[in-house]
């Protein structure tokens, strides 16, 4: 009976003693940024460059901006939200979760891509034979998904293409689709194709800006209860920087000069 | 309120528990009675879906079925079923992913009866068919309840591997998991309740029955 005790003390003591030490990790120089999944590559560019000038942890966590957009709404540890549009970071200005106004730090652009070395993307293929799955993001929750939903609208390929619209629930699963050939052509960001990692893997081309609405991606501060780090107020501002802007011109952004 | 996604769901628990019935069966019971030496091995592999993340299983099914594999394309050119996306691959995934659930509770029934049972039969010149549908399963009415509904009640839990290599089309692979999380995503949260409801009472009354039923409650309506 003894034994089991102090199996039992012994347990507890060793959970408390290691959510001790993952707590502690998150002090006043580690970040925890939100990002839409569009954003992955050149992000982790921008905070290699951040991280060598500051002695500055980040921890970035993708996800499509409408999921991210939810956890913030319910309370999630983030200290700043980079979305793919701007109508999230208002909405939680709006609702007084963010420390400033969001402002845009750049603009994506969409395309269209294909891991297949027998086939040309165009949107005229989409609705051949040779392509059965299109993978998107999904419109209700990610930017790059309503995009693309708009560019089929826009060339009038949305009856035609019905049936063969896969959803990955952001970016980044649309582009797992594409990659592992389960679908032969999908919907992405330009700046996932430019990126170091991919951009020798299949063919893309660019979707003409006129075909959907622009892509603002809204950054912005978020209360998180505690005075805001001044480590998360350098991110930001780096992010703005010419520093900052060079590597997103490098991911195929646009950014104001 | 769109049903499609709970219709889909029960075709889907149905459909996999009916083919985990036809598969589990002779599996569990060879599982029974064998002194094979990968008969651990066997067991090993059956069990492994109820430890390994979902991701795990999805991730291999994803490249596993991709049409650039050489197992995915076969399987299109030969059925003309691709399994990524499709209601088949579902189907797969989750028989898979379910097969403990049905595997385990029939070998442990099989394993507990008496064997001068089947030894019985045998000296009477019945066959190994006849004894296991005749004599044995007869005599482990409960394991094969308690297999059926949880393989049904688990495929309806299924999420991880839907997720992965399901790719969210209604009325195709939008089970109601995902529908679900969907909603919660758009922060449609009156839907989202919905369909958690159902799935709440639903799962609730499904397991109540099993042990009603296994736990002798019933015994008046059950003979």
């Amino acid at each position: 009976m003894m034994k089991y005790f102090a199996g039992i003390f012994l347990l507890l003591f060793a959970t408390i003693f290691l959510t001790g030490c993952r707590e502690g990790r998150n002090h006043e120089n580690t970040l925890r940024i939100a990002i839409a999944s569009n954003l992955q590559y050149a992000v982790d560019s921008v905070v290699a460059g951040f991280e060598k000038e500051h002695e500055i942890i980040c921890e970035v966590i993708p996800g499509s901006s409408g999921k991210l957009f939810a956890q913030i709404r319910e309370g999630a540890p983030y200290d700043l939200f980079l979305s793919a549009d701007m109508d999230y970071p208002e909405a939680l200005f709006k609702e007084g979760r963010t420390i400033q106004k969001p402002e845009v730090f750049a603009y994506g652009a969409l395309v269209l891509w294909t891991g297949r070395q027998n086939l040309k993307p165009s949107i005229e293929i989409l609705a051949s034979d040779s392509v059965r799955y299109i993978a998107l993001a999904n419109p209700r929750i990610a930017p790059f998904g309503r995009a693309a939903q708009e560019t089929l609208v826009y060339y009038g390929m949305e009856e035609k293409v019905r049936d063969k619209m896969v959803y990955g629930e952001s970016v980044a699963q649309a582009n797992q689709f594409i990659q592992s050939g389960s679908a032969e052509v999908g919907f992405t960001s330009l700046s996932i194709v430019m990126s170091p990692a991919q951009r020798e893997n299949g063919k893309w081309i660019l979707i003409d800006t006129a075909a959907y609405q622009p892509l603002p991606h809204g950054a912005v501060l978020l209360q998180t209860g505690k005075p805001v780090k001044p480590a998360a107020r350098q991110f930001y501002e780096y992010l703005f920087s010419g520093k900052g802007k060079e590597v997103l011109k490098n991911f195929g952004y646009s950014v104001h000069e | 309120m769109n049903w499609d996604p709970l219709i889909l769901t029960f075709e889907l628990a149905l459909t996999t528990t009916l083919v985990l019935l036809v598969v589990g069966i002779p599996l569990a019971y060879w599982l029974s009675k064998t002194r094979a030496r990968i008969k651990p091995i066997l067991e090993t592999l059956v069990s492994m879906p109820l430890v390994l993340p979902p991701t795990v299983l999805g991730f291999y099914f994803l490249l596993a079925f991709s049409p650039n594999n050489a197992f995915g394309a076969w399987i299109d050119e030969w059925l003309g079923i691709p399994l990524v996306f499709s209601f088949a691959g579902l189907v797969l995934a989750s028989v898979i992913y379910s097969l403990p659930f049905m595997v385990q509770p029939i070998q442990a029934g099989l394993s507990s009866l008496p064997p001068s049972l089947s030894e019985a039969a045998a000296t009477m010149g019945k066959s190994a068919s006849t004894q296991l549908f005749r004599i044995l399963l007869p005599n482990i009415r409960k394991s094969l309840l308690t297999g059926i509904v949880l393989s049904f009640a688990h495929t309806v839990g299924e999420f991880g591997v839907v997720l992965m290599i399901g790719g969210n089309i209604p009325g195709k692979t939008r089970v109601a998991s995902i529908a679900i999380y969907d909603e919660v995503e758009a922060l449609n949260y009156a839907a989202a309740n919905t369909y958690s409801l159902i799935l709440f009472v639903l799962t609730f009354v499904l397991l109540l029955t099993v042990y009603l039923v296994n736990g002798g409650y019933l015994k008046r309506f059950w003979r």
